[in-house]
C-alpha cells in the first residue's frame, strides 16, 4: 500500500478492501503506513478512521477525525457517514456527537439509536456452515450476513461452537452477535439428521465396518495403517462435508 | 551412549524426563524445545524440509504422494458407504474432495516418513520415543521406526483411569486405541489391565504385532499435589472459604465420528445448560461456588474469550453468578474443589482421584452410546469401585454432588478410595521416580540385542 498523494486511490481501495474482507490486522499496517507518508488524502483519512473504529482505536479515530475535519483539500464526499460518526461516538462515550446526524439512508440501528437511544445488538443470520478437520479438533467456517445491513461477513471458529461473540459490521457499523444460542438453533433446523439419533447409530455401523475392516482384513493398505484413528477422521470430515452439503437450501437462499 | 529419537514428545510435559534421558543418551527430535540449548546435553538437529530439496526427492516424493493419494481415496469411497444412510455418502470421491481433503494428508504423511528415514540413514538411532503414538501427529514415525527395527516406546499420561472396558461400549460402535510402539508405558496397573483387557476383545492393526503395556508410570508432573494444601488453593484462587467449591472440568471434541463434528457440539451446549437450570432451580446454589477449568484446547488466545463470554452468558440466563472461569492454575483448582465434575472420561478425574476428591460424570448424549441401563456403571471400575460416579442429567448431577458431602458417605468414599489405590497402586508417586524405573528399563533394551521386533 504506497500511500503518495497521486497514487491515493490504490491506497483507498486496498483498505477498503481489506476492511471489508474482515482483515483488520492487514487494514492497519495499511493505515500505519498511509499515515507515516506526507499528505494523507481526505479519502484515504476517512477510510482509515473506519478501519480505526472496526479495530476499536477510537482514541486515535478520534484524533484523525480532527484532522480530517481541517483537511484542506475535503469535499462533502471524503466525509465520513453517519454510521460511522455515531459508532465513534458511542466508542468515545459522547452521545452529544449524536445530535444532528441525518436520519436519511442511515442503516436500521442508527435509525433506531436516534429514536429510542438504544442500541440493539441483533443476532447475526447465519446463511452456512462448514467443517474442516485439523489433526483431531474442527475448524468451523461460519457465513452470514449483518442483520442490519445484509453485509456478508464469514468467521473461523476453532475448536468449539460454545461462544458468544459480538462484532462491528464492517459495512454499517451496527452491532451484531454470534452466540451459541443461535448457533444450535441454525444447526437443529439446518443439519437435523446430522445432530439426532440417526446420525448416532450411522456412526456405530461405520466404525464397525471400518474396524472390521482394518482389524480383521490382511488387505489394508500401509497408508492407511499410517493413519491409523486418523483414517476415521478423514472418513468422518468427507462424510459431514457431503452431507452439509446435502442439507444446504439452493444457493439463492443463502445471503 | 545411544541416539535416543524423542517423536511427539513434549518439553512442557515431558521435559524432567527429556533432561535426565539426555543426560545419558544423545537425543533428536521433533520438539526439543530448549533442551538443544542445554549444555548438559548432547542433541542433534532434526531434519528440516531443506534436506529434502533434491530434485530427485521431490519427484519420487511427489509420485508416491499421487500413487498413495489415488489408493486412500478407493478405501475412503469404499468404506464411506457403511452405516451412512444417504445416497451422497457412497459416491466416488470428486477431484475437489481429493485435493482439499485427501492429497494434503498423505502428502504429509509420507513427507514426515521420508524426513525420518533420510535422518535414520545418517543416523543411527538406537529408539524412538514417542507420545501417544496412535495420534497423528506421532504415528508416522513410530510406525516407520518399527518398520525398520528400531526399538519403540510409547508413552501415555494417565489417559485411561476411568476408561470403559473392552466388554461393553467398545464393542459396538467405538475404535480400540490403535497402538503403533511395541512397547507402551502407563501410569499404573489399572491402566495396564484395562489396555490389556482390551488387547483381548480385539486383534491388533498388524497380526502378532500388538504392544506390550509396561505400568512404569507416566513420567509427566500429574496436575495432583500434595503440596498444595486446600485452603492455600482457595485463598490463591480467591475462592470463598465457606462455600462448597465444585470444580468443572473441561473437555473438547476430537473428531472420531460424524456425530462428533456437529450434534456433539451442541450436546456440550445443552449439558451446561441443563447443568446452569437445574442448579438455578434448588436452593444447593446458594451453598456452592463453581469453577470451570477450560480444557487446554478452548485456552488457544482466539478461542478462550468466547468460550468464556459463552459460559458467562449462560450462567446469567438462568440468574447464576458467573462462575470462575480458568485457563490455567489447574493444581490450585482441584486441590480447592470438593466434588469435581466432568462431562467426559477426562485424565483430570486420575488428579481428582491422586488428591482424594469425589467425581461425577454427567456424559453429554454424545458419550451415551447404549440403551442398556447400568451399563457403564457395570464397565468402568471406578464406578464399580465406588470412587466415581455417573449423573444422568443437570438434576441428578447436583443431587450426587450434594450426597457426596455427607459425613458417613465421606468416610465411606475414603475406605473405597483406599481399597482402590491399593488394588492398582494409584498413588501420586515423583516424576523423578518414573522417570528412573524407565530410563533403567531403556537401558536394559538397549543392552538387550534381541530385543528388537520390526513389523
Amino acid at each position: 500500500m504506497s500511500p503518495t498523494p497521486d497514487n491515493h486511490q490504490e491506497t483507498l481501495d486496498q483498505l477498503r478492501a481489506a476492511r471489508l474482507a474482515g482483515q483488520l490486522t492487514l487494514a492497519l499496517g495499511g493505515v500505519s503506513k498511509a499515515l507515516a507518508a506526507p499528505g494523507v488524502h481526505p479519502a484515504v483519512l476517512a477510510e482509515a478512521i473506519r478501519v480505526l473504529i472496526l479495530a476499536g482505536k477510537a482514541d486515535t479515530a478520534a484524533r484523525l477525525r480532527l484532522l480530517l475535519t481541517g483537511a484542506e483539500n475535503r469535499t462533502a464526499d471524503h466525509d465520513l457517514e453517519p454510521a460511522a460518526v455515531a459508532r465513534l461516538a458511542l466508542q468515545l462515550g459522547q452521545p452529544e456527537l449524536l445530535a444532528g446526524l441525518p436520519a436519511v439512508d442511515s442503516p436500521p440501528w442508527l435509525v433506531r439509536l436516534q429514536a429510542d437511544g438504544e442500541d440493539i445488538r441483533a443476532p447475526f443470520a447465519i446463511g452456512d456452515l462448514r467443517v474442516t478437520v485439523v489433526n483431531g479438533p474442527a475448524v468451523y467456517t461460519l457465513v452470514g450476513a449483518c442483520p442490519w445491513c445484509g453485509q456478508v461477513r464469514r468467521f473461523e471458529l476453532g475448536v468449539t461452537l460454545l461462544v458468544h461473540m459480538s462484532s462491528l459490521c464492517l459495512a454499517c457499523f451496527g452491532t451484531f452477535e454470534l452466540t451459541w444460542d443461535g448457533l444450535r438453533t441454525f444447526i437443529r433446523a439446518r443439519f437435523p439428521d446430522l445432530v439426532d439419533a440417526r446420525a448416532s447409530a450411522g456412526d456405530v455401523e461405520l466404525v464397525e465396518h471400518v474396524r472390521s475392516r482394518l482389524l480383521e482384513s490382511d488387505e489394508v493398505p500401509e497408508i492407511v495403517r499410517m493413519l491409523g484413528q486418523e483414517y476415521l477422521f478423514l472418513l468422518n470430515e468427507l462424510l459431514v462435508r457431503r452431507l452439509m452439503t446435502e442439507a444446504a437450501p439452493p444457493a439463492g437462499e443463502r445471503p | 551412549m545411544s541416539l535416543i529419537f524423542l517423536n511427539g514428545l513434549m518439553p512442557e510435559r515431558h521435559g524432567q524426563f527429556m533432561r535426565e534421558l539426555g543426560r545419558v543418551h544423545t537425543l533428536a527430535g521433533t520438539r526439543m524445545g530448549a533442551l538443544a540449548d542445554n549444555p548438559d546435553v548432547t542433541t542433534i538437529a532434526y531434519y528440516d524440509d531443506r534436506r529434502l530439496q533434491a530434485p530427485a526427492v521431490i519427484q519420487d516424493l511427489e509420485s508416491r504422494v499421487a500413487e498413495q493419494t489415488a489408493i486412500l481415496a478407493t478405501n475412503l469411497a469404499t468404506d464411506m458407504g457403511a452405516g451412512i444412510q444417504s445416497p451422497l455418502a457412497g459416491a466416488p470421491l470428486s477431484a475437489r474432495e481429493i485435493a482439499e481433503v485427501v492429497r494434503p494428508r498423505v502428502a504429509r504423511v509420507l513427507l514426515e516418513e521420508l524426513r525420518f528415514r533420510t535422518f535414520v540413514r545418517d543416523h543411527p538411532v538406537a529408539m524412538v520415543i514417542s507420545g501417544s503414538d496412535f495420534a497423528s501427529h506421532s504415528r508416522v514415525i513410530a510406525r516407520t521406526a518399527r518398520q525398520l527395527g528400531i526399538r519403540t516406546l510409547d508413552l501415555e499420561h494417565g489417559f485411561f483411569f476411568n476408561r470403559v472396558t473392552g466388554d461393553d461400549c467398545r464393542v459396538r460402535g467405538r475404535m480400540p486405541l490403535l497402538f503403533a510402539s511395541e512397547y507402551v508405558v502407563v501410569d499404573n496397573d489399572l491402566e495396564k489391565e484395562q489396555l490389556e483387557y482390551e488387547q483381548t476383545r480385539f486383534p491388533g492393526l498388524d497380526a502378532g504385532q500388538e504392544p506390550r503395556f509396561l505400568s512404569l508410570g507416566t513420567p509427566v508432573d500429574t496436575v495432583a499435589t500434595h503440596a498444595l494444601p486446600c485452603d492455600q488453593a482457595r485463598a490463591k484462587l480467591g475462592l470463598d472459604p465457606e462455600r462448597i467449591q465444585v470444580l468443572i472440568g473441561g473437555s473438547w471434541i476430537e473428531a472420531r465420528n460424524v456425530q462428533m463434528l456437529l450434534g456433539a457440539q451442541i450436546d456440550i451446549m445443552d449439558t451446561y445448560e441443563d447443568l446452569f437450570r437445574s442448579l438455578a432451580a434448588g436452593t444447593f446454589r446458594h451453598r456452592l461456588q463453581l469453577t470451570i477449568k477450560l480444557h487446554p484446547a478452548d485456552c488457544r488466545p482466539e478461542v478462550r474469550p468466547n468460550v468464556t463470554a459463552a459460559l458467562e452468558a449462560m450462567a446469567s440466563r438462568y440468574g447464576l453468578p458467573h462462575p470462575l472461569i480458568l485457563a490455567d492454575s489447574l493444581a490450585e483448582a482441584v486441590s480447592a474443589c470438593d466434588v469435581l465434575l466432568t462431562m467426559s472420561n477426562s485424565s483430570i478425574l486420575y488428579d481428582a482421584f491422586l488428591m482424594g476428591k469425589p467425581t461425577v460424570v454427567l456424559f453429554p448424549r454424545y458419550l451415551v452410546t447404549s440403551d442398556r441401563e447400568g451399563w457403564r456403571q457395570d464397565s468402568t471400575m471406578t464406578l464399580r469401585a465406588g470412587v466415581c460416579e455417573v449423573a444422568t442429567d443437570g438434576a441428578d448431577a447436583w443431587r450426587r454432588i450434594e450426597s457426596w458431602l455427607e459425613p458417613e458417605r465421606r468416610r465411606q468414599f475414603a475406605r473405597d478410595h483406599e481399597a482402590f489405590s491399593h488394588r492398582y497402586g494409584l498413588w501420586d508417586r515423583p516424576v523423578a521416580e518414573k522417570c528412573s524405573a524407565i530410563l533403567a528399563w531403556i537401558d536394559q533394551q538397549l543392552a538387550d540385542p534381541q530385543a528388537v521386533k520390526s513389523l
